[in-house]
């Protein structure tokens, strides 16, 4: 089977280290180019940058939260409209901050504590997967 | 007794006043009339005088005028011619010849007292009483004017007093005497007794006792009127007549004043004696005399007096008899007095206008301790009033007496037994027709008790007062119209309107309220507005006042100065007699719980985040290396990784259920009803415990045909299933587990039932099987997993949450059967806060 992940740039932000680090060797396992930013200020540096397939974002970091950079990505360019954003987050369904997401990309929002890795992989994975399959 | 006789002295006059005046009226009429007809007399026998007194002297004139044919003519001459020659044969013939005649005409019926002949020079020459010493001389009228006048014509002198005839009353005739061939001659002069003439006039018949008539003339001082002199004697003044002088324009004697100046009249008028008098008077040209008759007044309306009299005496027999009547009467209504006073349920009694108590009813012996003999003929209140302040008297007899109003007040009294009670004193002043107080009533009532009464009552007041100022939260009360009657400080404080600024108007004017969105609540739907117009419908089992307060979703009052500040309110409406009267506000300002909500539900979010970061991490790294990925794993290594990652996901669990916990605990969890399918959330929870416990069971599933879509929040209703079958799964034996599940509509509910073959609840425990963190020994031991927190959960939903039941059948060793019921009509929709997660984790 064709992995379909081979190649894909990743930007993974997440100030967590073990955390990144797990989210990084899997993605690299699974063939991605992983780009790893420690917190928001990066992440936004590095998308203008790398221009990623796809961006895993975590939202409670310091400096730039990951509600900030979703809204600066997503109000920068065509790119930046278009990238798949997967929110990870600790935060409940219930939080604040979250009630924006929740509203506006419901189907990219994951639980870190609810998901196992593989499934994480999985997530991503169905941003590439043309909705005909 | 004495004001008794006062009383009819009083009613005699008021009385007597009318019809004294009426019978005066009629006394007066007659008196008016009489004095008309006695003047009518009075002139009458005035003119009948006056005709006599005509007639008297036409007669007298007529003689003397008669006698001047005769012989006078003849030897009035030869005596005047003779007169030095007395001694010659002519004289003596003459004389002779007049001597025959002449006496014999003397005589007292025609009141001639002499007759002289007077010769032409004014010398008398004979006189008939042969009075020697005459001849020789004048005439001797006063006046002079006799012999003068007679030259001429036929002349009458004044009436005079002769000297000579021993003071008789007077007067001359005297008239020219021609001879044959109608030469004056001489004049003769008849002396007429006036005697008769005074008797005529001076009769008085028909004049009664003082009646008179009078004669009088004007005498002349420098040609103008002086006096009048009046010419006969007097009834009050005999010797008048040529003494008594009235001068001109004296107040006296004015009809013989105005007779004498020719006036012609009748009156009441002052006489010579000043007295009042009933008067005709006229003027005798022919005499120049005023002729008055008169008659004083008192004896001129004498028989008016005596029916004035008449009257007098009858007007008071009338009024005597008026006034006994009334007082009679007066008597009367006292005695119905009586009987309102025996019939009071007061203390009751009659003052006479002194104080003095003439009468009171049985009742008082009652209230006083003293009996009736004691009581009447004291001063009212004297045995048992307690002494007041002397002002308090003086204004109760201002008021009663003076003013004659009725005196209301407070007093003290004691009884005779000596025990003290406050009473209300009413004195009310009984008056006649005539405004005077005739008696008083008197009133008394024993207030000690409402006194009592009433100082709870303020007391009442003065508390309710007290705590509506004390507390915190904000009350305002409204009646039906949503006006405000009501508020207490704590309202003052919270919204910065005044008590006095706000009572009277509508609340919803003063207070606009905003929800949560800052919109304005329209007057509409504001839930005071709702309560008031019936709009919020109660339950029959919620129609009490207080099981029908409504609590007010949460929103924001807008203060005075146009902040604002959110507030819970709960408003009921007051029911009188099952009428909404008003409503009762009580709402509190919840800045600081939404502070606290907020700092906590903040530390949740964080708690929540931090908490679940580790076993996140440690989750990812155990699903790694059991993966193999990062090398193969030895079976031993397998199952440590396998266990860390077990109990990672307990620590998921237990941190998801306290936050839920949490949630459910603050009431802050939010429910939106959808559609669900019921089977098939059973259905995909029950593949996904089969996964999760790596066990086949036999399941048994019963759904009742009428089951169709169901309003529920498909998260609460999923958390509930999750719950009820992990028990099942988790507390059944992993061989051999039977588990069925159940979901009907019974009644006004849909009931769940969800049966294991597990271990069952020992009996001991099953009251405590609901409490939070509480687990029974004997499952425990089948899964030492569990996190006690499941059925405490979902218990507090379904019944705090949904309006639902939750309840079990078990038996230890056999299973269990939880049911749940949910009211058939679903979830009902609750905004709030939070939303509730599933505890169960992938």
């Amino acid at each position: 089977m064709e992995n379909i992940l081979s190649n894909k740039k990743i930007l993974i932000a997440e100030d967590e280290p073990a955390m990144l680090n797990a989210l990084a060797d899997k993605f690299t396992q699974e063939g991605c180019v992983v780009v790893k930013a420690e917190n928001g200020e990066i992440a936004l540096s590095l998308f203008a940058k790398e221009k990623p397939d796809v961006i895993l974002l975590d939202i409670v970091m310091p400096k730039v939260d990951g509600m900030k950079v979703l809204h600066e990505i997503r109000t920068s360019s065509d790119w930046g409209k278009r990238v798949p954003i997967i929110m990870l987050t600790n935060l409940s369904a219930d939080d604040k901050i979250m009630t924006g997401i929740v509203a506006s990309e419901p189907s990219y929002y994951l639980v870190k504590s609810d998901w196992k890795l593989y499934e994480v992989v999985e997530k991503v994975r169905d941003c590439f997967r043309s909705p005909a399959l | 007794m004495k004001n008794k006789l006062g009383a009819a002295l009083l009613y005699l006059l008021v009385a007597a006043i009318p019809i004294i005046f009426v019978l005066f009226l009629i006394y007066w009429d007659v008196r008016q009339s009489s004095i008309e007809n006695k003047l009518g007399d009075l002139v009458t026998i005035n003119d009948l005088k006056a005709q006599i007194i005509s007639d008297y002297f036409n007669s007298i004139e007529a003689q003397t005028i008669a006698h001047n044919y005769a012989n006078i003519k003849i030897d009035l001459p030869i005596l005047s011619h003779y007169s030095e020659n007395t001694s010659s044969t002519e004289y003596i013939q003459a004389k002779k010849t007049l001597d025959a005649q002449l006496p014999t005409w003397i005589a007292p019926g025609n009141g001639i007292v002499d007759i002289m002949l007077v010769n032409t020079s004014g010398t008398i020459v004979y006189t008939a009483n042969n009075n020697t010493q005459e001849i020789g001389k004048s005439l001797p009228d006063p006046e002079n004017l006799a012999f003068s006048k007679g030259t001429k014509d036929i002349y009458t002198s004044d009436i005079f007093i002769n000297k000579e005839r021993n003071n008789l009353l007077t007067f001359f005739i005297s008239s020219p005497v021609y001879d044959s061939q109608n030469n004056f001659v001489g004049v003769s002069a008849f002396e007429i007794d006036a005697s008769n003439l005074y008797k005529l006039i001076e009769n008085t018949s028909g004049l009664g006792k003082t009646g008179e008539t009078l004669i009088g003339e004007i005498k002349y001082a420098n040609g103008i009127p002086d006096h009048v002199l009046m010419l006969n004697p007097l009834r009050k003044d005999p010797g008048a007549a040529f003494q008594r002088q009235i001068p001109v324009g004296a107040k006296s004697a004015q009809p013989i004043q105005n007779a004498t100046l020719g006036e012609t009249g009748y009156g009441i008028v002052p006489d010579y004696a000043g007295n009042e008098v009933l008067a005709a008077w006229q003027y005798l040209p022919d005499q120049k005399w005023g002729l008055v008759t008169k008659i004083d007044l008192s004896e001129g309306i004498g028989q008016v007096n005596t029916l004035g009299l008449i009257l007098i005496v009858l007007s008071l027999c009338v009024a005597i008899f008026a006034a006994t009547t009334i007082f009679l009467l007066s008597k009367r209504s006292y005695d119905q007095f009586k009987l309102a006073v025996d019939n009071s349920s007061e203390q009751t009694s009659i003052t006479d206008p002194e104080g003095k108590i003439l009468y009171i009813n049985q009742i008082t012996e009652k209230i006083t301790g003293y009996t009736i003999n004691e009581i009447i003929g004291t001063k009212a209140g004297k045995l048992w009033s307690l002494p007041m302040p002397p002002e308090f008297y003086q204004n109760l007899w201002k008021i009663i007496k003076i003013d004659k109003k009725q005196f209301v007040g407070e007093i003290r009294n004691r009884r005779k037994n000596g025990e003290v009670y406050d009473a209300e004193l009413k004195i009310s002043p009984v008056l006649d027709k005539s405004n005077n107080i005739v008696f008083f009533v008197e009133i008394e009532r024993d207030i000690s008790l409402e006194k009592k009464l009433s100082e709870t009552k303020n007391e009442v007041i003065a508390k309710d007062e007290a705590i509506f100022a004390s507390i915190g939260d904000g009350l305002v009360v409204t009646d039906k119209e949503g006006k405000i009657v009501l508020v207490n400080q704590a309202f003052e404080q919270l919204t910065g309107w005044k008590k006095d600024e706000s009572i009277g108007r509508l609340f919803a004017d003063i207070i606009p309220r905003e929800d949560e969105s800052g919109n304005k609540v329209p007057f509409d739907e504001r839930i005071l507005q709702k309560v008031l117009e019936g709009k919020v419908v109660f339950t029959a089992a919620t129609t009490t006042p207080t099981q029908s307060a409504v609590a007010v979703p949460p929103s924001y009052f807008i203060k005075k100065d146009g902040t604002k500040f959110p507030v819970v309110a709960i408003v009921s409406p007051i029911y009188i007699d099952g009428m909404i009267i008003g409503t009762v506000e009580v709402f509190r300002d919840i800045s600081k719980e939404k502070e606290i909500d907020k700092i906590k539900s903040e530390f949740m979010s964080l708690a929540s985040h931090q908490l679940r970061t580790p076993p996140s991490i440690i989750g990812w790294y155990a699903e790694v290396l059991q993966s193999g990925d990062l090398g193969p794993l030895n079976e031993k290594q397998s199952d440590y990784v396998k266990e860390i990652y077990k109990a990672n996901q307990r620590m998921i669990a237990i941190i998801n259920s306290l936050l839920n916990v949490s949630r459910i605990e603050a009431g802050t969890f939010s429910i939106s009803p959808k559609n669900i399918e019921i089977k098939e959330i059973i259905d995909e929870t029950v593949k996904e415990l089969e996964s999760r416990f790596n066990r086949t069971t036999e399941l048994k599933k019963e759904y009742d045909p009428s089951l169709s879509a169901f309003q529920a929040d498909p998260n609460i209703f999923q958390i509930i299933i999750d719950n009820l079958l992990s028990n099942a799964f988790k507390y059944t034996p992993p061989q051999n587990t039977k588990i069925e599940v159940a979901a009907k509509m019974e009644d006004d509910s849909l009931v769940l039932s969800v049966k294991d073959n597990g271990v069952g609840i020992p009996l001991k425990d099953r009251d405590r099987v609901f409490e939070k963190l509480f687990r029974a020994d004997n499952a425990v031991s089948a899964n030492p997993d569990g996190t006690g927190l499941g059925l405490y959960m979902i218990k507090k939903i379904i019944v705090n949450g949904l309006g639902g039941k939750i309840w079990f059948d078990s038996e230890e060793g056999k299973g269990s059967t939880f049911y749940v019921s949910i009211p058939s009509s679903g979830m009902k929709e609750k905004t709030g806060t939070t939303v509730l997660t599933r505890t169960i984790v992938r």
